[in-house]
């Protein structure tokens, strides 16, 4: 894992666990407000979905980890036996994570594929139909960054840089 | 892992890798005629998403094991060392009593816990279990963002295809996906653990 962000010139010194923490939160923050944005500007809209998606992927891509190189976490192909370890742990957190993400999802599909089982009116079953979306993408955004964000909200503080 | 299934009864070996790759084969084998009986029932509505939700999650408990506490199944509770550890810190306590209760196993270290080498093992075929489930998952957005935002674009190049195709569409993929989420790591420690040695069952 790497001890400093770097955004274009500007260095920043992310050593302590707090600072990394601190990261992992403005991330999430800003999907947040992506997503909330994006809905705002109307779902169907394929600009904002486009702005969605490019955020989607800068966040992803300076969390690191996958096959991404120059980002926070290392990639797959890289690091020792501990980080190894560390990233297996950080992935079986995430993934039990992310099925108690996914039997909510499930059940707003079931939801609005089954409207009759739920004795919805109109109202209640456009609510479902967004939830079960809102529900999507949430699955999506956090498969994306879950295993990343865990590895920098755990891992102790480290040496800084000289 | 074990080396022996126990099912309604019956003692089945499968210290071999290959009768474990077969049992793994049968089981999703199992599970894709589950999702076929369930649509043929009623579209996966009521009493087929049923039949899934329930049938899914036991099958995997009895056979794999894993996930789930009782320690039914090929593999140990995944949970196991954290329960037994909770457990051990105050037996006496009304959580440990009802543990103790439903899960009689808890007490047993060797059969309940895993050590280093299985604990390694769990996490990496969780990591295997994440990247695979990652195009499910990519898949069934791709989907509803199809249905949420291009469906316009669709019918202007003439593919117009209703609103419910796709949630039936997302909801059938969204049905894989909680079934793969429920046994695709034990599935995968199944499938890639070697040939084990068969437990000597000595009588006492």
């Amino acid at each position: 894992m790497k001890t400093e962000l770097a955004i274009g010139n500007i260095h920043f010194n992310i050593a302590s666990r707090t600072r990394r923490r601190w990261v992992v939160t403005a991330i999430y923050v800003g999907f947040a407000v992506a997503v909330a944005a994006w809905f705002e500007w109307g779902s169907k809209n394929t600009f904002a979905f486009l702005a969605l998606f490019i955020f989607y992927v800068l966040a992803g891509s300076l969390l690191g980890g996958r096959s991404y190189k120059d980002g926070l976490v290392l990639s797959y192909e890289a690091g020792d036996e501990r980080e190894r370890t560390c990233r297996y742990k950080a992935h079986y957190k995430a993934y039990v994570w992310l099925d108690l993400l996914a039997v909510p999802a499930l059940f707003a599909a079931f939801a609005v594929n089954s409207p009759e089982a739920i004795h919805a009116g109109p109202a209640a079953q456009m609510l479902v139909g967004r939830l079960a979306w809102t529900l999507l993408i949430a699955l999506g955004i956090f498969y994306y960054t879950l295993p990343q964000a865990i590895l920098l909200w755990t891992e102790p503080d480290m040496e800084a840089p000289r | 892992m074990k080396t022996e299934l126990v099912l309604l009864g019956r003692h089945i070996n499968m210290a071999s890798q290959a009768r474990r790759r077969q049992l793994v084969v049968v089981v999703y084998s199992g599970f894709a005629v589950l999702m076929l009986a369930g649509w043929l029932i009623d579209r996966w509505r009521l009493w087929g998403a049923t039949l899934i939700i329930f049938l899914a999650p036991n099958v995997s408990r009895m056979v794999f094991g894993g996930y789930g506490a009782q320690g039914k199944g090929l593999l140990k509770p995944f949970l196991g060392n954290e329960i037994r550890t909770r457990y051990a810190r105050n037996p006496d306590s009304p959580w440990s009593r009802l543990c103790r209760l439903t899960i009689p196993q808890v007490a047993d270290g060797h059969e309940f816990c895993s050590d280093e080498r299985e604990l390694r093992r769990r996490d990496s075929a969780h990591e295997a279990a994440y990247r695979r489930l990652g195009m499910v998952a990519i898949f069934t957005f791709l989907i509803a963002y199809l249905k949420n935002a291009s469906a316009p674009v669709l019918k202007e190049v003439g593919v117009a295809l209703p609103a419910a195709f796709f949630d039936l569409l997302i909801y059938g993929l969204l049905i894989a996906a909680f079934i793969l989420f429920i046994t695709l790591p034990q599935a995968i420690l199944l499938w890639t653990e070697p040939d084990m040695e068969e437990q000597n069952h000595q009588p006492a």
